[in-house]
């Protein structure tokens, strides 16, 4: 092949394969472009960034709509004859159903956030284009998380996404508690970040490969070679240091220090982007590098043996880490006085429950690819869960901020007889959170168990599964006080003698807004079939 | 809670068991008595914690089902398959589950109680840690309903959240609330996991029968009024616990049905029974309060002379719980105790005498408040009569315990179909496959005929009945 035919092939398949199914991230990029475009002209100063931030998500939510609803095998296209993936840009992204979920989940989470920072008020007039141009480029590296396929973009995709996140963590300029989340959050991300390049380079030089099923069947290998004690090593560290990484971005024990302290020290809205887009991203990665290197699809049974040691390592490392997270982060919510620092835990907790499911993909990856399905689409189906009743908890703190001047839970005293329905709509996301039926909660965490539960009676890593089942039972039963704590606080103390009279009536535009968040979180619960096909859909990314 | 009593469906079951806790929480948090949020948690911690467990062993059954196993008649009677199809279309649906790939697995309590009593049943082929699948999930699934019935390590949620929660919400916690679990028990541990039921026999009967002694002393030393009704409730469900928990085929030689039958019957009675006498007990101390505004039972007294009506309706409620003959209290205590004496002579010995702490306990609140020359606590002058709303609702009670004290058929007639069916056919069970398995044989010295002789243990309730299942 002469290089010229070279140039001709990746020209046509860069411009045939890979741009097409690349559109939703291209609209956020050019959005970006567009938006500071807009702020150097004078003659279009004057519009609205807000507006053409939006404007750019719905394009890219329609491309990822069309995406997903176009891939065959989809719950519109049942017909499933073609190989539902494309590797674009050569080998760098890989397109699948589990992208193409993520990433309209992500763009979804776009056309809700825009209009919820516009009507909360943060962030001002003056800085709207640099907030939205930070938050669509933070986007942007989190579809690269959801899709990557090779160990440079994974990193890439990381850092894209967590510097915009430093950023926005310090955007309260003139708070002293803002400046040093973000400067704390930096630091650590760096900490993190460098960690995770060292274990990439671990694992990249003993394998010899980028490309993720290349390194996997590489790993086949090399284990069933039964390697010496050196490339151990290096594979083991390599790991561990990609999880460490991981971990930082999910929030994970031990790596969740910066995560109280950012979420309270940055505003409500800055917390819910974090909490549901960053971490809806690092569990996409998670599952994709999981998922990916223990089992990659297409393989065959021998190269599947082989992977046995890898899977039981990743399962136990991503189990163990679930188990911490789990019960540290509900524990620890316990003290919080503040709603913010509370929901930072709660975020830590639920972190937990999402990486019980990843465990259990991972480990059910090399016996049973339909339970290993079905364990990503629990996953898949708790993250569209989760986008709804996190983004309302942080919605309504924000919207009560601004009339109550306060983020302290008891400040919230007395508030059912002054807004009752703002007490009802918190009232249902709590009780989600905590995974009570008939709530969309529940069902997300019912199905992440009855994943963990398959395990146990396929009798795949059987000790650590039971272990996670009774941690996530336990945990359930933990979570259940400080969530309705402040519930409690709400309904049964008296207000404050100096209430203003209703801080958030439903009737208007945040309370219809909040409304708007809250009816999926009861509508998911009990009518979920459409959620979960979808889900199931995107779980079928591996086999 | 009507949820609850219809659902067979495991997975509707459970939901519905929980969306009753979160309501529950707020009647007792909002309208409660002082120390009601400490109540109202603690009652929701408990009910969450057992029900987190019955969920892992809710998951762990279905997991392992498997509908194959099951014959076209066993598909169709847990209608997995629609009994309603002609005979083409029910067969093809048959085959179609016998014929899948990959395992068929199901929620449906029917079906589950067919698989779970299956010869090579898939719940106790599995194991988990050494333990069969249908020991631990039957223990899971008992922690999770005895924590509402509820047993003595885990009862203490009851005396806060009755003692905190308005007269109207104890009742309901007393009447139907506490049912829920001694209905769980009997139509989910049972059927589902029968080897289980026979292998913790011994742990059901003893929580029965330490709840009822501990309730009975507890309840004797109490000085709160409501308190003391609180704990007798806790004594009176223990023989509930002791009445499904008996497995007279364990015990003896013979597989005598009627013995187990006699005792889960006199369950159920003592279930209703309970529902109304604690009810009414709690609606009598609620009426006192409403005047007096305390329940301390030393500063009564004499309210025969101020409240005679009120009075009278009242002792007869306390002594319905009391257990006298001819009150409905004294049906299922008496018909659980005959047939534990097949199990164990210690138990049955044991629960016998704990009527006589009942007594004491009862006896002794009734001579403190009813009793006596005059009334010594504050207050003394908002002692009205009892109102006409008032006896609206105690008289049906007083009625309810006296019929169904005198003529005990009226529920028996009801009851005894569906319970003897279940315990004749887990009766059957425990001979043709629980005692052929190897691991239980030689356990029993002679497998001997199948019990069914319903003259074995005449003239009882169940006997008089008529009922011949």
């Amino acid at each position: 092949m002469n290089l010229g035919s070279l140039l001709t092939s990746s020209l046509s398949d860069t411009l045939q394969v890979s741009l097409p199914l690349f559109r939703p991230e291209l609209c956020l990029a050019a959005t970006v472009v567009l938006l500071l475009v807009c702020r150097m002209l004078p003659v279009v100063r004057w519009l609205d960034s807000a507006w053409i931030a939006l404007g750019g998500a719905v394009f890219a939510a329609a491309y990822a709509w069309a995406d997903l609803r176009g891939l065959p095998g989809s719950p519109w296209l049942p017909a499933a004859t073609a190989l539902n993936r494309h590797e674009l840009f050569t080998g760098l992204l890989v397109f699948d159903p589990f992208t193409a979920y993520i990433r309209l989940l992500l763009a979804g989470f776009l056309l809700l956030y825009i209009p919820f920072t516009k009507i909360s008020g943060i962030p001002g007039r003056e800085e709207e284009t640099d907030f939205h141009v930070l938050l669509l480029g933070a986007v942007l590296g989190m579809c690269l998380m959801a899709s990557a396929n090779h160990m440079l973009t994974v990193f890439m995709a990381v850092e894209m996404a967590s510097v915009p996140s430093y950023a926005l963590a310090g955007f309260l300029k003139g708070r002293k508690a803002s400046s040093e989340a973000a400067l704390k959050y930096a630091v650590y991300g760096a900490g993190a970040a460098g960690i995770m390049l060292y274990g990439i380079s671990l694992l990249v030089g003993v394998l010899g490969s980028f490309h993720l099923p290349t390194m996997a069947a590489r790993l086949s290998t090399v284990l069933a070679a039964g390697s010496t004690g050196g490339v151990t090593t290096a594979l083991v560290l390599g790991g561990l240091m990609l999880a460490v990484g991981l971990a930082f971005k999910l929030s994970a024990v031990p790596f969740h220090f910066w995560c109280p302290d950012v979420f309270e020290g940055a505003a409500a809205e800055v917390g819910a982007f974090l909490s549901v887009a960053s971490k809806a991203a690092a569990v996409a990665l998670a599952v994709r590098l999981g998922c990916t290197l223990t089992a990659p699809p297409l393989a065959d049974p021998a190269q599947l043996a082989g992977l046995a040691d890898a899977r039981f390592y990743g399962a136990h490392l991503v189990g163990l880490l679930a188990a911490l997270s789990c019960t540290l982060g509900n524990l620890a919510a316990y003290g919080q006085t503040n709603i913010k620092r509370m929901l930072a835990y709660s975020t830590i907790a639920h972190a937990g429950y999402l990486m019980m499911g990843v465990a259990a993909a991972i480990a059910l990856g090399g016996t049973d690819r339909a339970a290993s399905r079905d364990a990503v689409a629990a996953v898949a189906f708790y993250l569209g869960a989760y986008l709804f009743m996190n983004l309302a908890a942080f919605a309504i703190v924000a919207l009560l901020r601004n009339t109550l001047r306060s983020e302290e839970i008891a400040a919230y005293g007395g508030l059912i007889q002054s807004s009752p329905g703002v007490v009802v709509a918190m009232g249902l996301v709590l009780v989600s959170l905590i995974g009570l039926p008939p709530l969309a909660g529940f069902t997300a965490k019912f199905l992440v168990f009855a994943s963990v539960a398959q395990a146990i009676a396929l009798g795949v890593e059987k000790p650590l599964m039971i272990v996670l089942l009774a941690v996530g039972g336990l945990n359930t039963v933990f979570s259940l006080v400080y969530y309705l704590r402040v519930l409690g606080v709400m309904i049964f103390n008296p207000p404050p003698a100096d209430r203003v009279n209703e801080p958030l009536p439903l009737v208007s535009l945040p309370g219809a807004f909040v409304t708007g968040l809250v009816a999926p979180v009861v509508v998911l619960g009990v009518f979920f079939a459409g959620l979960y096909a979808c889900a199931q859909f995107a779980g079928g990314f591996a086999s | 809670m009507l949820g609850v009593f219809m659902g067979l469906d495991f997975f509707l079951f459970y939901v519905f068991w929980e969306v009753m806790l979160l309501p529950m929480y707020f009647l007792i948090g909002i309208w409660g008595g002082s120390r009601r949020e400490y109540a109202a948690i603690k009652f929701f911690l408990y009910t969450l914690l057992g029900s987190v467990l019955m969920l892992i062993a809710i998951l762990m059954l279905y997991f392992t089902s498997d509908l194959r196993a099951l014959s076209e008649g066993q598909l169709v009677a847990s209608h997995v398959v629609s009994p309603g199809l002609d005979a083409a279309a029910r067969t093809a649906a048959v085959e179609a589950i016998r014929s899948a790939s990959a395992p068929v697995h199901t929620f449906n309590l029917l079906a589950l109680a067919e698989i779970g009593q299956l010869p090579d049943s898939p719940f106790a082929v599995a194991r988990v840690w050494g333990w069969s699948l249908e020991t631990l999930a039957f223990l899971l699934l008992l922690i999770g309903f005895v924590i509402k019935v509820p047993v003595v390590p885990v009862h203490t949620w009851l005396p806060d959240a009755h003692v905190e929660a308005p007269t109207p919400i104890s009742m309901i916690l007393a009447g139907v609330l506490l049912k829920l679990g001694g209905y769980g028990i009997l139509r989910i541990c049972y059927p589902i996991c029968p080897g289980g039921g026979i292998a913790l026999a011994w742990l059901v009967c003893g929580l029965g029968v330490v709840s009822m002694v501990y309730g009975a002393f507890a309840a004797l030393a109490q000085k709160d009024f409501k308190r003391m009704v609180a704990y007798s409730s806790v004594s009176h469900m223990g023989y509930v616990m002791l009445g499904l928990g008996v497995w007279s085929a364990v015990a003896g030689t013979q597989y005598a049905w009627d013995a187990w039958a006699q005792g889960v019957n006199g369950a159920m009675f003592q279930m209703l029974a309970h529902g109304i006498s604690s009810a009414g007990m709690f609606f009598m101390v609620g009426v006192l309060y409403d005047r007096v505004h305390h329940r301390n039972l030393e500063e009564f007294g004499g309210i025969f002379g101020r409240m005679p009506v009120y009075a009278g309706l009242a002792v007869t409620i306390f002594f319905a719980g009391l257990g006298l003959p001819g009150l409905c209290g004294f049906i299922g205590e008496v018909l659980v105790t005959l047939s534990s004496w097949k199990y164990s002579q210690t138990l049955a010995v044991i629960s016998a005498f704990t009527v006589i702490l009942t007594a004491a306990y009862i006896l002794w609140a009734i001579q403190r408040v009813y009793l006596g020359a005059e009334y010594k606590g504050p207050h003394g002058d908002h002692l009205t009569p009892i109102t006409r709303r008032e006896l609206a609702i105690a008289v049906p009670l007083v009625i309810l315990a006296i019929v169904f004290g005198v003529a005990p058929q009226t529920i028996f007639r009801t009851v005894t179909p569906t319970v003897n069916k279940q315990v004749k056919t887990l009766a059957e069970w425990t001979r043709v496959v629980h005692d052929a398995r190897p691991a239980n044989r030689g356990a029993i010295p002679a497998p001997a005929l199948s019990g069914g002789s319903a003259g074995r243990f005449p003239a009882d309730g169940v006997a008089s009945t008529g009922v011949t299942p």
